[in-house]
């Protein structure tokens, strides 16, 4: 809208100004033509006046100079509205006027000057209060110069056709203006406005993301049928390379995803990796059993658990008898082969919860959840129970190998130590005491009372 | 645009229309009237039982001349009448104005400035007709000094021996008396003032040097040119404005047919006709008669009442019997 408004101002408002000019224009040459007329026609009445008046002056007969410009005053009709008239003679005294009164004055006006002085006739124009005058003079000539005859003609008549004339002229520029207006408002609704409001209304729903919108096809080849044409290619081009942004769009995200997933499936396999790596590492390679690591960190759970549930654990400590004697008397392997088989027979007769762990060398230690001393000693003797009544057997050619027993020393967290390494040094404690006292024999901590079986 | 000017054309047409209609103040009627207007005019004098009209004349020249120069236009009138006109000269301007007023004469030639006082006396009395004389309906009124004079201006006058006519004559009194006024000299007191009673006496009396200026009419310098073959002639100083024409009036207690009568008449004869300048003869330079309204003589009031602002004395003594220069009767003069 904004631009209708401006070009209908500027287009009218133009016309109106030329309209205007074209009529100031004619006025001005309309004003200079009824000067020069009345000019023209004042000049003439003077020519013929001066021919009786030539003849007076020459008699010297003032009286009839008189009677001359008062015949001529009293006839009217001259369509020329005269003012004065009057007769200058040679010295350009005033030998006769129609204002009888002014006889023998003398006019200082530059015009009169120039008009005594001229052998043509002459004009001036010139203003007075706002009301228009034509001076006019006409030598007296007959025969030889007699003297001047000037006259005075208001224009008042002539100046009211023209301001009569200037009201024409402006009305006329308004009534032009808005008629220029008006059909240009037509045309320009017609011919561009409609066109490009259907553009700028497409253009907004593109926008907006309607990308299947077009203009309809215009005739013609105006630049208005151009825009619209590129306007609808545009859009075409627009749509086409959003579609193909899309595609590849979805084609990255499904990769992205299944990379993802890769990623994600690496993850766990390096997280089970991590946990076996972590297994092994706590993990006795013979036996299958903890390591003395993955004991530690065990015992370490379980004395935490214990602060946590005011729940007592006992450990064992557990070496097995003449072992180097064995290891001499049937081979390093043999010896191997016993110590997995003591780690089998130790899992077998303890409960899930508990830890058994290869503590090193010959040397096993189990952690038993929850338990008291009382009742370790206990667990403990019939781990002593079911290790010397099973007969090893070499491995290889099936021959029997023999007995074997375990010396076990009991410790309880945390009436016997208040930190693991405290307790560990409280089985062992245990576990000696046992050794000493003929092996094969459990041993709780010394605050326990020792038991000893056979 | 054409429209718009049509109808400012048809505007501006409309004070124009208006003004065709006006009828011109002066004119002259060169056709025979319908005898109705006689006939009528002769009924109405019947009834006022008048059987012999009183014409009555200003004695602006010598009376037994005007007398002679006038009879053929009143026995033209009188026979369009039929009745017979007895001329009635007035001792003098005053006199003739008195007669007029008090209806001793039933019809007068009055100067200008007679007519006024007497329209202020007796507004019954009905001013019907002016002349034309030498084309104009005016005459005009001159300040004169000898044509060796040094007296350029009218300042110059002051304390000089000066003539005017006839403190009842126009152009040689009212006119040039005012015009001095406002030059700032008054006639009476600022000048050597004397009233030699006719136009061409005051001529002489400034051509003869008996004074310094003089003032008098148009007719008086050209008849003063044609008198006077000495080569000595006067100048003129100063004009004063132009004046109407004397006035035929009707007295009072006469209808109005009797001046449309009279008027008939006289608008009949012109230097237009063979029969006009028979009767125009003696006063060659009239050339015919107009029909005038009392509106006619306001620009003679208007003068009359800045003398009468001032005071100058309007009174006179009456004319003596004589007039101290012989007029030559070939013009018709002006009071």
């Amino acid at each position: 809208m904004g631009l209708r408004r401006k070009v209908i101002l500027f287009v009218a408002t133009t016309v109106g100004l030329v309209q205007v000019l074209v009529g100031v224009t004619q006025l001005r040459d309309e004003a200079h033509r009824l000067r020069q007329e009345s000019v023209y026609r004042g000049h003439q009445v003077q020519r013929a006046l001066a021919v009786p008046c030539s003849v007076a002056l020459a008699n010297r007969e003032i009286e009839d100079l008189d009677a001359i410009l008062w015949r001529f005053s009293e006839a009217d009709g001259w369509d020329l509205n005269i003012q004065s008239v009057a007769v200058l003679d040679l010295n350009g005294r005033v030998v006769a006027h129609t204002n009888p009164t002014l006889y023998g004055q003398r006019f200082n006006d530059d015009f009169f000057k120039r008009a005594l002085a001229s052998e043509v006739p002459l004009e001036k124009y010139l203003e007075r209060s706002g009301t228009a005058y034509l001076q006019l003079s006409m030598p007296i000539v007959a025969g030889r110069r007699w003297g001047t005859m000037t006259m005075e003609v208001s224009m008042e008549h002539a100046q009211a056709q023209i301001a009569e004339r200037r009201t024409e002229v402006w009305v006329g520029a308004l009534l032009v203006t808005l008629l220029t207006a008006l059909l240009l408002y037509l045309l320009m609704s017609r011919l561009v406005l409609q066109p490009l409001t259907l553009l700028s209304e497409t253009a907004k729903r593109v926008a907006g993301g309607q990308l299947d919108a077009r203009v309809p096809r215009r005739n013609g080849k105006d630049q208005i049928a151009v825009l619209t044409q590129v306007f609808n290619e545009m859009t075409s081009e627009l749509q086409d390379y959003t579609s193909q942004l899309e595609a590849k769009v979805a084609l990255r995200t499904q990769e992205l995803e299944d990379v993802n997933l890769a990623l994600e499936r690496t993850n766990a396999d390096l997280g089970d990796a991590v946990e076996k790596l972590g297994l092994l590492a706590r993990t006795d390679g013979l036996t299958g059993l903890l390591n003395r690591r993955g004991f530690t960190e065990s015992l370490d759970v379980e004395v935490r658990r214990t602060e946590r549930h005011e729940r007592p654990f006992s450990l064992l400590m557990i070496d097995v008898d003449y072992f180097k004697k064995f290891n001499d008397a049937f081979g390093h392997p043999a010896g191997d082969r016993l110590l997995i088989s003591l780690g089998e027979i130790l899992s077998e007769n303890l409960r899930a919860m508990d830890v058994v762990a290869r503590y090193g060398g010959e040397e096993f230690a189990v952690i038993l959840g929850e338990t008291s001393t009382e009742y370790a000693t206990q667990v403990a003797e019939k781990l002593r129970q079911a290790v010397r009544t099973q007969v090893f057997r070499e491995a290889g050619d099936g021959k029997p190998a023999g007995r074997v027993t375990i010396s076990i020393g009991v410790a309880t967290y945390p009436q016997d130590a208040s930190s693991p390494s405290g307790l560990i040094s409280q089985a062992d404690q245990a576990l000696y005491l046992a050794k000493e006292a003929g092996r094969d024999l459990v041993v709780a901590c010394q605050s326990t009372a020792k038991e000893t079986t056979e | 645009m054409r429209w718009l000017s049509i109808l400012v054309l048809l505007v501006g047409c409309v004070p124009e229309l208006g003004e065709v209609d006006d009828i011109p103040a002066i004119s002259v009627r060169n056709t025979t009237p319908p005898t109705q207007v006689f006939e009528k005019g002769r009924q109405a004098l019947d009834d006022a039982k008048v059987t012999t009209l009183r014409w009555g004349l200003t004695p602006y020249m010598a009376p037994e001349e005007l007398k002679k120069n006038y009879r053929p236009i009143a026995d033209f009138v009188g026979d369009r009448l039929g009745l017979s006109v007895e001329l009635v000269m007035g001792e003098n301007y005053a006199d003739l104005e008195q007669r007029i007023v008090e209806g001793s004469v039933d019809v007068a030639v009055v100067s200008p400035y007679s007519y006024v006082r007497a329209k202020k006396r007796e507004p019954g009395i009905l001013p019907f007709a002016s002349h034309i004389a030498r084309g104009s309906a005016s005459y005009g009124a001159y300040i004169i000094v000898n044509e060796e004079s040094d007296i350029e201006t009218l300042a110059e006058l002051k304390g000089q021996s000066f003539a005017f006519v006839d403190r009842r004559s126009t152009s040689g009194w009212l006119f040039p008396a005012v015009r001095m006024l406002d030059e700032g000299i008054h006639p009476e007191r600022d000048l050597d003032e004397r009233f030699v009673k006719t136009h061409n006496a005051v001529y002489d009396a400034v051509v003869e040097g008996r004074v310094e200026g003089g003032a008098t009419y148009d007719g008086a310098l050209r008849q003063g040119r044609d008198r006077r073959r000495d080569g000595r002639g006067v100048r003129v100083i100063a004009k004063a404005p132009r004046i109407p024409h004397e006035a035929y009036v009707l007295r009072e207690g006469l209808p109005i047919e009797v001046a449309d009568a009279l008027g008939a008449a006289l608008f009949e004869i012109s230097t237009g006709t063979r029969k006009g300048r028979e009767l125009l003869a003696p006063m060659l330079r009239i050339n015919g008669f107009v029909q005038v309204e009392d509106s006619h003589y306001d620009v003679v009031r208007e003068v009359e009442e800045k003398a009468n602002k001032v005071g100058l004395a309007v009174e006179t003594e009456p004319l003596s019997e004589a007039l101290e220069s012989p007029d030559t009767p070939s013009e018709k003069a002006n009071p």
